[in-house]
């Protein structure tokens, strides 16, 4: 490359290619992310009093792998959250997998040994919902609603148990 | 994390935002992938922020980014070990670049470097772009100092000969 060459393409990359600023949406995004990462502790959903009639079982960060939430129709998150709610259920343990997409928080909430249990999966998402929408897959229950940068869903098989745990996670996260 | 170390943290990576969403844009080639790695990456330097020695938070952060990226190529096409001699030889594809020359500079930049290579774009970003030195284009890459040089080279050479064929 001669350096006339040279000099024409240091012209062109400069005038061409920019160098881009984040979206505004971008920013607060990662901002909010990063205040609900660092402050776990103090996510309201923990600090629910939920306990007195449900006995948490497992808290764990959770990724659903490679799920582009954003993405995909409500219908496909349904499915994803209800195969999550297969594994936390079939293994109360520590979950944690590589954070890929979307890092997504589950909390799991049982009245005994595993029967009746209830996951309720949390992920940074804005916009605003009124009352909690439905979906089933299989057996399970699905009920979700949008609320203070975060979407929230509720999991279990037992239909009035969902309907009600949610009424009171709703009222009580605000 | 106390809230004073979130504020920290924040203070040291946030003005380095629109840079790391430069590299993104750039290596995914999709703005929504680019949304996705920069949180990432944030968040993954949230959480190794007790391993940050100090000194140069810009080259930290676009360090993370870049291995938020290639972890999500790797994902998205089966992993093949990268050739220098391969990707670095005149080819096919660079007369391929040359017939596909439009009569617009933009677009042909735009068009030559998506094809080039991650391994080479990388280069062409963070030095061209970003303005960074071999050195700590060097330290970002993991890659020594000679193939930087030679990367941008090569990667320099297909976007000119890309050039060649625009109107000037």
């Amino acid at each position: 490359m001669t350096d006339a060459q040279g000099d024409r393409l240091d012209a062109a990359i400069k005038a061409e290619l920019p160098a881009y600023q984040a979206p505004d949406t971008l920013r607060a995004r990662v901002r909010e992310a990063l205040a609900r990462e660092a402050g776990r502790s103090r996510m309201p959903v923990r600090s629910l009093a939920l306990a007195a009639t449900l006995v948490i079982a497992a808290f764990s960060a959770w990724t659903l792998w490679g799920l582009h939430v954003k993405a995909l129709e409500h219908a496909q998150v349904a499915r994803e959250v209800a195969q999550a709610y297969e594994r936390v259920v079939g293994h109360p343990e520590i979950h944690v997998t590589h954070l890929h997409q979307r890092d997504v928080d589950v909390q799991l909430y049982a009245r005994g040994a595993g029967v009746g249990a209830i996951a309720v999966f949390t992920w940074a998402e804005a916009g605003e919902t009124g009352a909690p929408r439905a979906a089933t897959v299989g057996n399970h229950h699905l009920l979700y609603w949008k609320h203070g940068g975060v979407e929230w869903w509720v999991v279990g098989d037992n239909a009035g148990d969902v309907t009600r745990f949610a009424a009171e996670l709703k009222a009580k996260s605000g | 994390m106390l809230e004073s170390d979130l504020a920290a943290f924040e203070r040291l990576t946030l003005p380095h935002l629109d840079a790391a969403y430069t590299l993104a844009r750039y290596l995914t080639r999709d703005p929504h992938d680019a949304d996705d790695v920069v949180q990432d990456a944030f968040l993954r330097a949230l959480k190794y922020w007790g391993s940050f020695q100090g000194g140069d938070a810009r080259a930290w952060l676009l360090t993370i980014v870049r291995n938020v990226c290639h972890a999500m190529w790797s994902g998205k096409k089966p992993a093949e070990e990268f050739d220098e001699e391969l990707h670095g030889a005149d080819d096919a594809v660079e007369a391929a670049d040359a017939r596909a020359l439009r009569a617009d500079t933009r677009e042909t930049l735009r068009q030559a470097l998506d094809r080039l290579p991650l391994e080479f774009r990388e280069m062409l970003v963070l030095r061209e772009i970003q303005g960074l030195s071999y050195e700590e284009i060097s330290r970002i890459a993991g890659v020594p100092l000679g193939t930087v040089m030679s990367r941008l080279s090569r990667a320099r050479a297909r976007l000119e000969r890309a050039l060649q064929g625009v109107t000037p």
